[in-house]
């Protein structure tokens, strides 16, 4: 592989894909820098990997286009659109070894033999596998296959490396640790990626920019720290960590909720139609007498997560998740406990729908 | 992904792949099938003169009435032979289960001709078992096992076990062992939890089992025809008699369109409770069934004896034929008391024999080509069809297991007599095809099951075309299933004896038809050595495909 990466950018225009009488995506459009790593979110069934296998060629769109590099390939057939792409669960072919199923793609462009070689060797020390080449996929576990699709899909350098749920097959320990080597990879070799996964801790982990999917439609798209602290919609909010949302009704610069609390917002926009904040911006016990919103609540139950503690309140019949880190100095309530409650108005999300 | 309409662009090349099959089935199959049902009606006007002398007459009625008893009693029979082997093959340790297997599965291999051949040779006035019999002091004449009722019962079940012992020990698999266990924690006693948990339970396997050896049994041919009397005619019988001596062609049609009818309706019954496909897939839940479970020594005594004679009469007929194959009275005496490989030398030189191996060599080979090619071509497009008329068109690829071959056998007959192909190894190779693909069909469907569609993806998104990509990742893959297709397909070729009784003369006879008129008309020993040389390559085949099973 080459130190000077094929860079090239991702443009989809109106695309739109039906099944029959179904929609599978409307009316999609992205921009995906060169070398960006930009993450495909949503829920199953949301079009993600409907979009992935347009964008690879598998699927043609109903309407709409895919440019790679300015270049309109929307009709340019799979097999020679140079698209790397990782499988779900990998597709290693079964009955070649590890060295020669990175060694197909290399053949069937007609690369010489000694190149081959080469190619295939240093691929497969880039991934960290160079001792395993003679062996077959059963032989290798689940993160050494995941590596070995990797390679295959890189190792003719290809315009763009489409994953589709990479991870979604190992457990957490290891997806976290894999998670860590793609994103040295990607640093290293600056390839763009497109990545579809419906793990929200990934996308945050990994992505450059992350579009969130809803039944077909982008729900939003931005970059992960944006997307977290200002999301659009209670959609997004709650499918991108948790939180506590409410409808809320707007009067001057305060937000009325339906138990008849006020609380204290910034010039928020009357389209406002609810409000969260994060479990993580409630404070609990006596500090938050002094937050711009408190109030009283009864502790409902209490969850120990390890790294903190998980309360649900209950305020006036109104349900919150709080969620405290489990400091040293960390107070522990009990349930039945009344506590105060309290954030800054600048900790409320407004949510247009 | 969406179910859009069969011949929408995505569906073409699977239609390409469907096409040869469904051709050749409509061309071969549908065709001379339809031209039955027309020649029942009269040849030139239409009548009805031929069912109103089946229905009316004394002589078809009794037919009838022998074709059902003989089918229900086998049926019956077999339930009871099998249900004890089936219980102890799924409850015992697992080299016990390959014992087993093997007992179950010889049978199953060695062709149905050649088994009532071993049959008939044992049950002869002076056969093996009479005399043996005769010599333990049971009996002072001998008995009559054959040419009546208890010939083609004998017959009949030996053929058709396997047919039922194989649902039933997928039936008895799926049971999970915890049940018998939480029974006797609940009180139940090793009887009263076999009859209140396992007989229930395992009643779909029976009735699964039931249909399949029931609708058999209806268009049996060989074994009535070798081992019954005039007593025990069958339907398929009468019609082979009213083609080749009464020249009846309208009464043959009449009555296979009647046997026709009355097997597809016990198909339709069995596709709408149970499923072709799912007949010999047991799916293993929780805990095995387990023997020790129960305590009553009793119970297991008794399951115990009743599969150990079960198995003894799966195998024994098999086995007794290869030393008396080398026997200098090989009708008589067991064990041998001198050997000789005479039979083997006859069958050598003898141009009958040797011309009618080479022809069924030849025209097996052909057999296999042709459906290995239908056979993979449709499972591959059917695999990819994406349409609702899927489980319809697969099931049309499966009726020719279904049908009984005498009415494969009349409708070709027909269609190739027009033609003047009765006769040549063409003929017979194409209907041997149309017999076998459906194996092949199965075959390559179960391999290209395990083979996840991803992997042909990833290979066409490497660079691969679609041809490069079959040869290189597909064919590999299906490599097993084609295999295992390949010689059900060579086994269905050689041992077919109906077709070739109608599509060949005497001068294109097989080795089966050879065998079938020797048994019928002469005892000319030299058909033991057939006999044993086909036993000895059924045991090879077998053992070879359970050796690679292993190793895989």
């Amino acid at each position: 592989m080459s130190n000077n990466p094929t860079m090239k950018s991702v443009e989809l225009t109106n695309i739109v894909k039906k099944f029959g009488s179904f929609t599978a995506v409307d009316d999609v459009s992205i921009n995906i820098k060169a070398g960006e790593f930009c993450t495909l979110l949503g829920p199953s069934g949301s079009g993600k990997t409907t979009l992935l296998k347009i964008i690879a060629g598998y699927e043609t769109p109903t309407d709409g286009s895919v440019k790679i590099d300015n270049r309109d390939v929307s009709h340019v057939s799979v097999e020679i659109r140079n698209i790397g792409m990782v499988f779900q669960n990998y597709a290693l072919f079964p009955h070649m070894t590890i060295a020669k199923n990175v060694a197909f793609p290399l053949e069937m462009r007609k690369i010489p033999k000694k190149e081959i070689k080469e190619r295939v060797q240093e691929t497969l020390d880039i991934v960290g596998l160079s001792e395993l080449g003679e062996r077959y996929p059963r032989e290798l576990s689940g993160g050494q296959q995941q590596r070995v699709a990797v390679a295959r899909a890189l190792v003719f350098e290809p315009d763009i490396l489409l994953m589709d749920e990479p991870l979604g097959a190992l457990d957490k320990n290891l997806r976290q640790s894999m998670q860590f080597e793609l994103k040295k990879l990607h640093r290293r070799i600056g390839v763009t990626i497109v990545y579809v996964t419906h793990d929200q801790e990934e996308a945050l982990y990994l992505s450059d920019q992350i579009v969130v999917f809803n039944e077909g439609s982008i729900a939003q798209k931005d970059a992960p720290e944006k997307l977290y602290n200002a999301p659009n919609s209670a959609f997004v909010a709650d499918f991108l960590g948790e939180c506590n949302i409410f409808p809320a009704k707007i009067d001057g610069n305060k937000a009325l909720l339906d138990n008849g609390m006020a609380l204290k917002i910034y010039g928020k926009n009357n389209f406002l139609q609810k409000i969260g904040i994060r479990p993580e911006r409630l404070i609990i016990g006596a500090a938050a007498k002094n937050c711009e919103n408190s109030f009283e609540a009864t502790i409902d139950e209490v969850f120990f997560l390890g790294q903190g503690f998980k309360y649900i309140l209950n305020a006036n019949g109104q349900i919150w998740t709080a969620v405290s880190q489990n400091n040293l100095n960390t107070e522990e309530y009990k349930k039945g406990e009344i506590v105060s409650v309290g954030f800054d108005a600048n900790d409320i999300i407004s949510l247009t729908k | 992904m969406g179910k859009s309409n069969i011949f929408s662009e995505k569906n073409r090349g699977p239609l390409l792949a469907l096409a040869p099959l469904l051709i050749m089935l409509l061309v071969l199959f549908v065709w001379p099938i339809a031209g039955i049902f027309e020649s029942s009606f009269g040849e030139d006007v239409f009548t009805l003169t031929s069912y109103q002398r089946a229905i009316g007459s004394e002589v078809y009625r009794q037919i009838f009435y022998n074709t059902l008893e003989i089918a229900a009693v086998v049926t019956i029979g077999a339930i009871i032979v099998s249900y004890p082997f089936a219980y102890v093959m799924a409850t015992v340790s697992p080299s016990m289960v390959k014992l087993l297997t093997f007992v179950v599965l010889l049978p199953f291999w060695t062709s149905a001709l050649v088994r009532t051949t071993a049959w008939v040779i044992l049950l002869q006035r002076r056969g093996v078992v009479n005399v043996g019999l005769e010599k333990v002091g049971f009996i002072d004449e001998p008995i009559s096992f054959l040419y009546n009722f208890s010939g083609v019962l004998i017959g009949m079940i030996h053929v058709l076990m396997p047919f039922m012992v194989l649902p039933l020990y997928g039936a008895f698999r799926s049971i999970d062992g915890r049940l018998l266990q939480a029974a006797k924690g609940l009180g139940a006693g090793p009887w009263r939890g076999f009859i209140r948990i396992i007989l229930p339970l395992s009643a779909p396997g029976v009735a699964a089992g039931g249909l399949i050896v029931f609708m058999t049994s209806i268009g049996y041919y060989i074994t009535p025809s070798l081992m019954g009397g005039p007593k025990e005619t069958m339907i398929s019988q009468q019609i082979a008699y009213h083609m080749q001596e009464q020249l009846d062609w309208g009464m043959a049609s009449a009555l296979a369109v009647i046997l026709l009818i009355t097997t597809l309706s016990i198909f339709a019954i069995f596709q709408k409770y149970f499923g072709f496909d799912k007949m010999f897939s047991g799916q293993d839940t929780g805990e095995p069934l387990r023997q020790g479970d129960e305590k009553s020594n009793i119970q297991r005594l008794v399951f115990n004896i009743s599969a150990t004679l079960a198995a003894i009469f799966l195998i024994a007929p098999i086995l007794v034929i290869l030393p008396m194959s080398i026997s200098e009275t090989p009708f008589i005496k067991f064990p041998p008391n001198a050997f000789t490989f005479e039979w083997f030398e006859n069958l050598y030189y003898d141009p009958r024999w040797s011309r009618a191996f080479f022809t069924s060599l030849e025209i097996a080979v052909m057999a296999v080509v042709i459906s290995l090619f239908l056979g993979t071509s449709a499972a591959i497009g059917l695999s990819r069809l994406k349409s609702r008329m899927k489980p319809i068109i697969e099931a049309f690829v499966m009726t020719p297991l279904i049908i009984p071959p005498i009415i494969i056998a009349v409708g070709l007959y027909s269609f190739y007599a027009p033609l003047e192909m009765l006769g040549s190894s063409l003929g017979l190779a194409i209907g041997h095809a149309l017999l076998a693909t459906p194996f092949v069909f199965i075959a390559v469907r179960a391999s290209l099951r395990s083979f996840d569609q991803n992997i042909e993806l990833a290979a066409i998104g490497l660079g691969a075309n679609w041809f490069t990509m079959f040869r290189r990742i597909m064919l590999p893959s299906i490599w097993p299933g084609l295999m295992a297709g390949s010689i059900f397909a060579f086994i269905t070729s050689f041992d077919d004896v109906i077709l070739a009784i109608f599509l060949t003369d005497v001068r294109s006879r097989t080795l089966p038809r050879v065998i079938y008129e020797g048994v019928k008309y002469d005892t000319d020993p030299t058909i033991v050595a057939v006999a044993a040389i086909l036993i000895f390559v059924s045991m090879v085949v077998l053992i070879t495909n359970l050796i690679l099973e292993r190793r895989k």
